[in-house]
């Protein structure tokens, strides 16, 4: 089973995954990334150390599609669950052919996650930054939605100011669930956690 | 080495997901258009919603219908051509079942093309290239043409190299080894053997992602797969170039003429279609062929140039455009 983790650059994708992970009782991360060579990458990281190699402020830290398979229990019997850290999809045509090519990665798996967990980043709403939400995430949820079992996480709900974007959201996306997270302080992890499992049989 | 003729047609829209991402990686489309794309083509979606899908299917089968159109354009190669037919209804019928979730089975289509040089090889090669390509079998559909210069190196490591690199450049599109027995030539010792031995790993190892086609003379490529038994079962299709016959041979005249806006006076015309016929079956290996044509024609293009040259100024644009039969039989 996996669950592909998109939305754009920023929005805290990488942040959310591992502390996700880590939420399901993940103690170490072994993360497996696919290089352009097609060879599968196999490392073991502390949590902390891969915080470190993965999150950033910066756009594009993370350039490769990055999965950390947890058990999850549902219902007696323990299952494989893999999560997916994707490369964030900026607006636009972006200038680096390498960026793209990351890009294309994601959107390639888009067809073929079982579930699609879709990270907004909540304190940007009209903003013009790289992590606004904008175009990309009109198209991914339109897209997304058709797909299977899809939800878009409203994440960074522990900054200020959050509960007028949440109500926002949920009215532009309505159809949708919204759930309210913060892949900070894990605020909201125990209602995606639930969605997964819903899903997982 | 040749370079692929490949050329992307950069006018309409995508028609296959595997194509919206290629244009997205060439910065040709924006994400969201990307996006927008992905989800009218994805057959998740658009399966039982056929209003959607109809268009892009139509234009597929439209795109389909005008490469199988070429290759039935082509003089003669009646069982070929019957073939590819068959080809392309096992893969289409193949890629219905797997969207279907039926059982399908894995598409090897890798070939032996025998026949002389000149029996129209290359030019089917770089066909099933292109039909491949809109069938979504293989994402370029180039052609890449090599032979054994191209794949066999002077030093130990070299040939792997060397066939890895020609494998590389034909990812994505058909490689066409020209007289492929020549691989086979120096026996055990010699550095082919490496490059057969290369050949078939990256047949595993790029499984799908590009179509390998051996050529050359019907005996001598019996001659390599019967000495290379692991060669055989690797190759599933097999189809042979005929020479062509005579009728075929002048009616490939007279195509070429029209290419090169010439033609054939009915005097000539009459007179090469009977000296064809007359040598129909006494061809030497190797002249039962459009190259044979091409010379002939060529020759005669020459000579009735040699022919006009001293009263050129009265020539009319009808005789600028006609061979004679002694033009053409100079070349005999
Ligand atoms: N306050 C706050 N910051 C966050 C949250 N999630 C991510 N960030 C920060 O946002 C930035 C981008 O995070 P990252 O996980 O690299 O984003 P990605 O590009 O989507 O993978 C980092 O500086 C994170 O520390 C959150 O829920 N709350
Ligand atoms: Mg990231």
């Amino acid at each position: 089973m996996e669950a592909l983790v998109v939305g754009k650059p920023n929005v805290g994708k990488s942040l959310f995954v591992l502390n996700f992970a880590s939420y399901l009782g993940l103690r170490e991360i072994r993360l497996e990334a696919v290089g352009s060579d097609g060879r599968v990458l196999v490392r073991r990281l502390s949590l902390e150390d891969a915080k470190r190699k993965l999150v950033s402020h910066n756009a594009h830290k993370t350039m490769a599609a990055q999965g950390i398979d947890v058990e999850i229990a549902a219902g007696r019997t323990p299952r494989r669950l893999t999560i997916v850290d994707t490369v964030g999809i900026s607006e636009g045509i972006h200038h680096m052919a390498e960026i793209r090519q990351a890009m294309a990665s994601t959107l390639a798996r888009l067809g073929t996650a079982d579930i699609v967990l879709h990270l907004i980043d909540s304190s940007r709403i009209g903003h013009k930054t790289i992590e606004a939400p904008g175009a990309v995430d009109e198209e991914i949820a339109s897209y997304a939605r058709q797909l299977g079992p899809y939800i878009i996480l409203a994440n960074k709900i522990d900054k200020p100011g959050s509960a007028d974007a949440l109500s926002q959201l949920r009215e532009h996306y309505r159809g949708t669930p919204v759930i309210p997270v913060s892949a900070l302080t894990r605020r909201g992890f125990r209602e995606v956690k639930s969605f997964v499992l819903r899903h997982m049989s | 080495m040749p370079e692929p003729d490949y050329q992307p047609g950069y006018s309409q829209d995508p028609m296959t997901s595997r194509e919206v991402l290629a244009w997205f990686e060439a910065g040709r489309l924006p994400s969201d258009g990307a996006l927008k794309h992905l989800q009218k083509l994805d057959s998740r979606i658009t399966d039982g919603r056929s209003s959607i899908r109809a268009p892009s299917q139509e234009s597929r089968r439209k795109r389909i219908d005008s490469v199988l159109h070429e290759l039935d354009g082509l003089v003669g190669l009646h069982d070929v051509k019957n073939m590819v037919h068959e080809i392309r209804a096992y893969v289409d019928v193949q890629q219905r079942r797997l969207e279907l979730g039926l059982a399908s089975e894995p598409q090897t289509l890798h070939m032996v093309f025998s026949g002389a040089p000149g029996t129209g090889k290359t030019t089917v090669a770089r066909i099933l290239g292109r039909l491949f390509q809109t069938m979504d079998v293989l994402p370029k559909g180039h052609m890449l043409e090599v032979e054994r210069a191209d794949l066999v190196g002077e030093y130990i490591g070299h040939t792997a190299q060397k066939t890895r690199d020609a494998v590389k450049r034909a990812l994505g599109g058909v490689m066409f080894v020209d007289e492929a027995y020549a691989l086979a030539r120096g026996g055990e010792k010699d550095f082919g053997k490496e490059a057969i031995d290369t050949l078939v790993k990256a047949m595993e190892d790029h499984r799908g992602e590009f179509l390998l086609i051996l050529a050359g003379y019907s005996d001598e490529m019996a001659w390599f797969l019967a000495t290379n038994p692991g060669l055989l079962s690797r190759f599933p299709l097999h189809l042979h170039f005929p020479d062509y016959g005579a009728s075929e041979l002048a009616a490939i005249a007279r195509i070429m003429l029209a290419e090169r806006q010439y033609q054939l006076s009915a005097d000539a015309d009459r007179q090469l279609t009977e000296y064809l016929v007359r040598s129909e079956g006494h061809w030497h290996v190797n002249s039962g062929n459009a190259r044979l044509v091409r010379n002939l024609i060529e020759g005669a293009i020459r000579r009735q140039s040699v022919r006009l040259i001293r009263r050129l100024d009265m020539a009319t644009r009808e005789e600028l455009m006609t061979l004679t039969w002694a033009d053409v039989e100079g070349g005999l």
